[in-house]
């Protein structure tokens, strides 16, 4: 998506490093890369940062509070919640690693602020946070991401499975619900489209050809601690890891109501990114 | 759903709690097909469902969502926020002072922000947008070390220092030129002060309140002249500014090419205000069948001080509502000090505020507090409370569609009506409207500083460099370059007075000097047949006839009001004499006229023409080489200070009665040092005063000193 509709972002660092899409669910694995023999964390962590303005902001806010004041204050901002206990406690911003790997890979595009659904069964009403949508020709993709920014990939996939199976048995494509689209939008060709799908109908797999779930699991991988660089060998031995993942994931019972994209991101040390991350936030004033 | 069922439906409390989700989904279409102009309805829906946000349940989501798509950051609980729009939320908080930080909403923080940046902004946004918050946030930023802010009003002055205090530690807060300035200062003036000669030093950033008081439309004379030539000198010293007022079309004129900056308008409205019409129905019935209904603190506003005490009347003789203790203690001490019978007094007793300027400026700012504070439910009042005092009602009843006798005109009924409704307290106010609101356009703001066209008060022009007069400017004033009577230092000196009348009155003085002399030439203070010819001079010269809102009737009685003053008679004094006259005499209207005579002549209008009648004697006195100065200066401040210390009068700009300063007078009374005068009130032991009222008016003064 060009600038006009959202704040600018950086540009991509993350390397697709193998990608099967002939298989259910698909399989995506990002690669953070090595320099000098060193693992890109550090780098990794500043790309993170800057994508905070267009993850946080919309266009208008971005453009009235000034770009270079907008970069500030949300640097501010990130700070601040680093250190309160809701973030704090887990340290880390998984759900932009999301937001970065799918706007990066599958080119979705925030066109929708939020969702909510009516649970039909307790009566309450929840929501999805950081809606993405992908549109194609006449049609309308709809992503709603999960996230576990994890160590253990077996944690990772234990969490997630049972998440997913929540969704599934809430059944919440079929509930009721109402969304509020980003209205920074109107130079995106399907904005029209949108409001007036949204305006008229009842469920949501009525809307969208197709609900994805991008699944992002990282962990700590032991094909990136064996090794210093991208080499045949690496490549070989990264394949073959995230093919076991995947293995396990998709032995799990996941549900088949809608399409489901694993993305893995094998981290050299989860704890040591995060402690880049935070060691860039201190940096920020 | 349409956006009138919605908004039906919101009123229907069963309604939202059985069909919440349904609703908040109809917010969200009607939000999601909204374009630029349509979204402010929209908005207006949503913080009408605020009102309401208990009964949607855990619809509640929706709601919080659509305030933050709206950019309404300080409405949203930050603890309930997705990451991304806690970042939002947070990159919208910013340090006003003390410590303390604000959530500003999406237009607020792109105003800050150009401020900021360097760039000048006029803006023109509704009453609830919180246009002032933005001067608090750029004044913590620490950018600026002298700052000066021009309010229309002395009010304005003291509720403006009481809310800047919170930056002392870095800024001095200076709102007189009896003020000695610090390294680092915040100036809180009205025009008149701006242009006092060498009082404001540097300034690196300024601020016009209700700017639009800059057009000959929205206050016509002598003060416009004035607040566009404070924006003149002010502009000299520093080109950054903000200028603030709301519901303006926008800015005409020359004064574009000129300044730069950048005219932005936002109908942004943080509150909702809903009118209900009752036009067409008897007036006095209405007020009284609205007052008897209406919850919540209630304000009504009257086109004149007399119209507002006739409604203070209906509504006590109508409606029984009980006062708190505190607004019981201030009718006893209001009638102690001024009279039992004045209509204050009784309104007070039965829980009605008034505010005008026809109320010692001390209490009427005291009501103002009980009315925010809840111990009276109805105030009271005319355009003088509407000129930005903040307060804090729920409903705006319009009993009058007038000001004086003209017209609302739809930028003052907008200004009325935005004092409905309060952010976090009352997200829907409610005003009531006797007739049919006015329909005309929005006006432009247009400078007569820059126009330089026939409404341009030929003081502005001779006040003005000759650099910056166009043609038509100078052709204006050519008259006074052409006259030998008075020289123009002295015409630009007398700024309040016009030109025209000093010419004159140069010209009657060159006739007249021999017979006149004798009565003209002193020094000090005068005996009565020289203050008695001077009341004449001001008089028949000067047009005396119709000022001081017809409180003095003639000549004679101007100088017997004068002269008495020495003897400092207080108010109740003055009625009791009355009455011992006749006592008939209707005591609120004794009262009124007082209060006048002292606000408006003794205060101003005499002693300032007085000055302009010794700089032009003396003037001539030189001229002719006449070898004695006339001095009426010490007279003229005597006067203006009702003969007590300076300090004394000074202080009751910040809230304290001179009834009530002239108790401790000694303690007070500094030789003109204001700031030691106000250092001493803030060291006065207040635990040690019985009276519950004196004590409070002495620690409201005292605030923020």
């Amino acid at each position: 998506m060009s600038h006009e509709v959202t704040p600018p972002h950086p540009d991509n660092f993350l390397e697709v490093r193998y990608q099967q899409y002939e298989v259910e669910p698909w399989l995506v694995a990002m690669c953070v890369g090595y320099e000098l023999g060193e693992w890109r964390d550090e780098q990794l962590a500043e790309h993170v940062m800057e994508w905070l303005p267009e993850f946080a902001l919309k266009y208008s806010e971005w453009e009235s509070l000034g770009p270079s004041n907008a970069v500030r204050l949300i640097k501010k901002a990130a700070k601040a919640i680093y250190k309160t206990e809701k973030y704090g406690s887990r340290g880390e911003f998984g759900e932009l690693l999301l937001h970065i790997v799918i706007r990066h890979v599958f080119k979705t595009f925030p066109a929708i602020s939020k969702i909510h659904y009516k649970d039909s069964r307790n009566d309450t009403v929840k929501g999805f946070d950081c809606v993405h949508t992908i549109a194609k020709e006449d049609k309308l993709e709809l992503w709603l991401g999960e996230v576990k920014f994890y160590k253990d990939i077996s944690s990772a996939i234990r969490d997630v499975i049972k998440e997913l199976d929540d969704h599934t048995k809430r059944d919440y494509l079929r509930d009721e619900f109402s969304a509020i689209t980003n209205k920074i939008d109107q130079n995106w060709p399907s904005s029209d489209k949108l409001s007036k799908l949204l305006d008229n109908n009842t469920s949501l797999d009525e809307i969208f050809d197709s609900v994805t779930i991008p699944v992002l699991l990282s962990y700590d991988s032991d094909t990136v601690n064996n090794h210093n660089r991208i080499t045949d060998e690496f490549k070989q031995d990264f394949a073959v890891e995230v093919n076991q993942h995947w293995d396990t994931f998709k032995n799990k019972n996941i549900p088949k109501s809608v399409d489901i994209v694993l993305i893995l991101l094998p981290l050299k040390s989860k704890k040591d990114l995060q402690d880049k991350l935070h060691g860039e936030l201190q940096r920020w004033k | 759903m349409e956006m009138i069922e919605v908004e039906n439906h919101l009123k229907d409390d069963d309604y939202i709690l059985q069909n919440s989700f349904d609703l908040a989904k109809s917010l969200c279409t009607l939000y999601n097909n909204a374009d630029s102009q349509s979204v402010s309805k929209v908005q207006n829906l949503v913080i009408r469902s605020l009102e309401k946000y208990e009964l949607f349940g855990s619809s509640k989501i929706i709601i919080d969502d659509l305030l933050r798509e709206l950019k309404l950051f300080p409405y949203l609980n930050s603890d309930e926020l997705s990451l991304a729009d806690t970042l939002a939320y947070l990159a919208h908080t910013t340090d006003i002072g003390n410590d303390s930080e604000a959530v500003l909403h999406g237009p607020q923080a792109e105003i800050f922000y150009k401020l900021l940046s360097g760039v000048s902004v006029v803006l023109s946004a509704p009453t609830s947008f919180g246009k002032s918050l933005i001067i608090d946030a750029v004044i913590a930023s620490q950018k600026f070390s002298n700052i000066v802010i021009v309010v229309p009003t002395i009010s304005l002055i003291d509720e403006t220092r009481r809310r800047l205090s919170k930056f002392k530690e870095n800024y001095k807060v200076i709102t007189h030129s009896l003020q000695e300035r610090f390294d680092k200062n915040i100036y809180v003036l009205t025009q008149e002060r701006v242009i006092e000669e060498d009082f404001v030093g540097d300034v690196d950033f300024f601020v016009i309140d209700e700017f639009y008081k800059l057009s000959t439309w929205a206050d016509g004379g002598n003060r416009c002249a004035l607040l566009n030539e404070a924006f003149y000198r002010l502009y000299k010293k520093c080109e950054h500014f903000y200028m603030l007022g709301p519901n303006i079309n926008g800015v005409a004129g020359e004064f574009i090419e000129n300044v730069k900056f950048e005219f932005i308008k936002y109908n942004y409205n943080t509150v909702v205000t809903e009118i209900h019409d009752f036009t067409g129905s008897d007036k006095e019935g209405s007020l009284i069948d609205i007052c008897k209904k209406v919850e919540g603190p209630t304000i009504v506003f009257s086109s004149s001080p007399d119209r507002a005490n006739k409604a203070a009347e209906l509504i006590y003789e109508n409606i029984q509502t009980e006062p708190g203790n505190k607004a019981k203690q201030l009718a006893t001490w209001v009638s102690e000090n001024y009279h039992a019978e004045w209509i204050l007094t009784i309104a007070l007793r039965n829980g009605v505020g008034i505010h005008h300027a026809r109320i010692p400026r001390g209490v009427s700012q005291y009501i103002v507090d009980l009315f925010n504070s809840g111990e009276i439910k109805y105030l009271v009042c005319t355009s003088t409370l509407i000129e930005g005092v903040n307060t804090s009602a729920k409903n705006i009843v319009c009993y009058d569609d007038k000001i004086n006798r003209k017209k609302l005109d739809i930028f003052t009924f907008n200004n009325i009506s935005g004092r409905s409704g309060r952010m976090f307290k009352h997200f829907v106010g409610n005003v009531y409207i006797l007739s049919p609101p006015p329909v005309d356009q929005l006006p432009l703001v247009e400078l007569p500083l820059y126009n330089q066209d026939e409404n341009t008060p030929d003081s502005l022009l001779l006040n003005i460099d000759e650099k910056d007069l166009t043609e038509n400017g100078k052709e204006k004033i050519k008259k006074y370059y052409e006259q030998d009577y008075l020289s123009l230092e002295t015409i630009r000196l007398n700024k309040t007075i016009d030109p025209n009348d000093q010419v004159n009155f140069a010209k009657a003085l060159e006739m007249n000097f021999q017979s006149w002399s004798h009565m003209l030439l002193w020094r000090g203070f005068p005996d009565y047949e020289q203050l008695s010819f001077i009341c004449a001079l001001v008089w028949n010269n000067f047009n005396g006839k119709s000022l001081g809102n017809r409180s003095v009737s003639s000549t004679k009685q101007l100088a017997f009001k004068i002269n008495q003053l020495m003897s400092k008679p207080t108010i109740h004094d003055i009625v009791n004499d009355r009455l011992s006259y006749n006592e008939n005499s209707d005591i609120t209207s004794i009262i009124s006229k007082e209060l006048d005579f002292k606000r408006l002549w003794a205060n101003f209008h005499f002693p300032r023409i007085l000055r302009a009648i010794e700089t032009i004697t003396n003037e001539y006195l030189r001229k002719n080489n006449i070898n004695y100065e006339c001095e009426y200066t010490a007279y003229a401040s005597s006067v203006e200070n009702y003969f007590y210390d300076s300090s004394i009068v000074a202080l009751e700009e910040y809230g304290l009665p001179v009834e009530i300063s002239a108790l401790i007078e000694d303690y007070l009374s500094t030789d003109g040092d204001l700031d030691e005068a106000l250092n001493r009130l803030s060291e006065v032991d207040t635990s040690a005063i019985e009276d519950p009222v004196v004590k409070s008016f002495i620690e409201r003064a005292a605030y923020g000193i």
